[in-house]
């Protein structure tokens, strides 16, 4: 059900929305819930662009956010609006001004391990193979038996499509949709329990984006995990997620649950089910802009 | 692509004969005193008589060059890792660096002849002060630039700060080491040449250095073009040297920064 509680003119002072639907069916007790209590960002601007007074913006205005275990949120909004910080801040990535954010009661510091982030570049590192990227958490963790993580990684590796011959080679030898699985593999090695994505496949085309999405459904089915991603595709989000959460100016000004209830298979984006849904977001995301700029 | 090829052998060997053949005929057609410019064919001549005390010459040179570029890696990198490390020391120190490197070399040399006497060492020790800045500002350049998003799958990851330099800070940073040893090679043969005119007239040294201070002083042009010819070719191998070891042996590491590329 679409969501109907706020209209995108009358923009409401806290989230509309803050309490998640039912957890999607067979979501593990592993997958955690992620709470965002009243999160508050504040970027101090430098003084030389503010003539001599240091000045503070703040990107996450007061936001209130719970993501129920297995769930796939997307994140959209106009540039700018506070997606990738918030998705930073429960990283731990970046220090919150005020307010808390927890993950099955736990703070962020006690439970880092859980976490998994995949930024919107694939960020190898070009001097280790494509295996070697992918074990580097479990190193930097000291997540045990070097061996195992290498049949871990390896096995990674071909559930998200690259084959045993790309293993060796070097991320320069790599497309940018090859980097982009070994980044994906690499972001599952320690089995995290939420997995955070920064606009992972912006860079890339249609077709390649389609089937990495196909994928993150596929690895979601797998593992339902809790799944963060912030995009600025209406049609990536639509696909991927069970809730649409609309971001503008350090809030959530709107959460609309997917309708879609089929099977997610490549047939949804020509399915009248998916035009009507895209079309729904559009004009929400749409006149939440306009409200703003009249 | 074949012509192509061919006529980037061709053309500067055509090049160099046409400027063979232009001092050939400017000597003789002018009839220059050999000791201020001899022919072509004189400093040939020169070149093989002299071969024996040209080929030591390239030795002991190149050995103190190597071993000053090499200390000057040693200790470039690891001056370089503590400014990567601590802000304060990098602006403390930075300064004297660059105080070094603008101090003219042939104002230090006496001072460190005075020190350190008329022996290899002190041509180590000229190699080491020309060759160590680049090398120094390029690594440090290197360590500190590094992608954020890097940085920040370290932070997820609860990397400490020795895993931080060894897997990303140091890996990150050796395309710059080459780079900064590059440049230094060149120096490197500089310095360890201009070392050798202050150790100079010590007839217990032979290094191209002292060969051509001394040749100088006879007049022997030839001789001293030579071993200019020598000090050049050294300077090459050289840069071959550190481009193969590149290429070769830090292949993993450069390749990302297309240093093997832009030659």
């Amino acid at each position: 059900m679409v969501s109907n509680e706020s209209t995108a003119t009358q923009l409401p002072r806290d989230a509309p929305r803050d309490a998640p639907r039912d957890a999607p069916r067979d979501a593990p007790s592993e997958a955690p819930e992620v709470i965002c209590n009243n999160v508050t960002v504040e970027f101090t601007e430098r003084r030389e662009k503010t003539n001599g007074s240091a000045k503070s913006r703040r990107v996450l205005d007061d936001l209130r956010m719970t993501v129920a275990g297995g769930e796939i949120i997307g994140l959209i909004g106009a540039s700018g609006c506070g997606k990738s910080t918030l998705l930073r801040s429960i990283a731990g990535l970046q220090p919150l001004t005020s307010g808390s954010i927890s993950i099955e009661d736990k703070s962020i510091n006690e439970c880092r391990d859980r976490l998994s982030f995949v930024f919107q570049e694939a960020a190898l590192l070009p001097w280790r193979t494509v295996i070697e990227n992918v074990q580097l958490p479990w190193e930097l963790q000291g997540a045990g038996n070097r061996k195992a993580a290498k049949e871990q990684a390896a096995d990674l590796l071909r559930t998200v499509g690259l084959q045993d011959a790309d293993h060796r080679k070097l991320p320069s030898q790599l497309s940018g949709g090859m980097k982009m699985r070994a980044s994906l593999a690499r972001s599952l090695i320690l089995d995290p329990s939420v997995l955070l994505l920064d606009e992972p496949f912006a860079a890339l085309d249609d077709m390649l984006r389609w089937r990495l999405n196909a994928l993150v459904l596929d690895l979601w089915k797998s593992r339902k995990r809790t799944i963060l991603f912030v995009t600025h595709n209406i049609a990536e989000a639509v696909f991927l997620s069970h809730r649409i959460a609309i971001m503008h100016q350090g809030k959530i000004a709107e959460w609309i649950d997917s309708e879609i209830t089929e099977d997610r298979g490549e047939s949804l984006r020509s399915s009248p089910d998916f035009a009507r849904m895209y079309g729904h977001v559009s004009a929400k995301l749409s006149a939440i802009t306009k409200a703003t700029v009249s | 692509m074949k012509s192509n090829g061919l006529i980037s052998i061709a053309a500067p060997v055509i090049l160099f004969a046409v400027i063979l053949s232009l001092w050939h005929w400017v000597v003789q057609f002018y009839e220059i005193n050999p000791i201020i410019l001899p022919g072509p064919i004189q400093v040939a001549r020169s070149l093989w008589n002299e071969r024996e005390v040209l080929a030591t010459g390239f030795r002991t040179t190149g050995t103190a060059a190597i071993i000053g570029l090499l200390l000057s890696v040693l200790l470039g990198g690891a001056i370089a890792i503590l400014f990567s490390l601590s802000s304060i020391l990098r602006s403390a120190v930075y300064p004297y660096l660059i105080f070094l490197q603008t101090v003219p070399i042939v104002a230090i040399a006496p001072l460190l002849i005075l020190w350190s006497g008329y022996n290899f060492r002190t041509v180590v020790l000229v190699t080491i002060i020309i060759s160590i800045f680049p090398i120094v500002s390029n690594t440090t350049s290197g360590l500190l630039s590094i992608n954020p998003n890097l940085r920040d799958l370290f932070r997820l990851n609860g990397a400490s700060s020795l895993q931080t330099l060894n897997k990303l800070r140091i890996p990150a940073a050796v395309s710059h080491l080459v780079l900064g040893m590059r440049i230094s090679c060149g120096l490197a043969v500089i310095g360890a040449i201009i070392g050798e005119f202050f150790v100079g007239n010590s007839s217990a040294y032979d290094g191209l250095g002292t060969i051509m201070t001394r040749w100088q002083g006879r007049n022997y042009t030839s001789g001293l073009i030579a071993a200019i010819l020598v000090s050049t070719l050294l300077g090459i191998v050289f840069f071959v040297a550190v481009n193969q070891f590149s290429q070769r042996v830090l292949h993993r590491w450069t390749s990302a920064s297309n240093l093997d590329g832009d030659r």
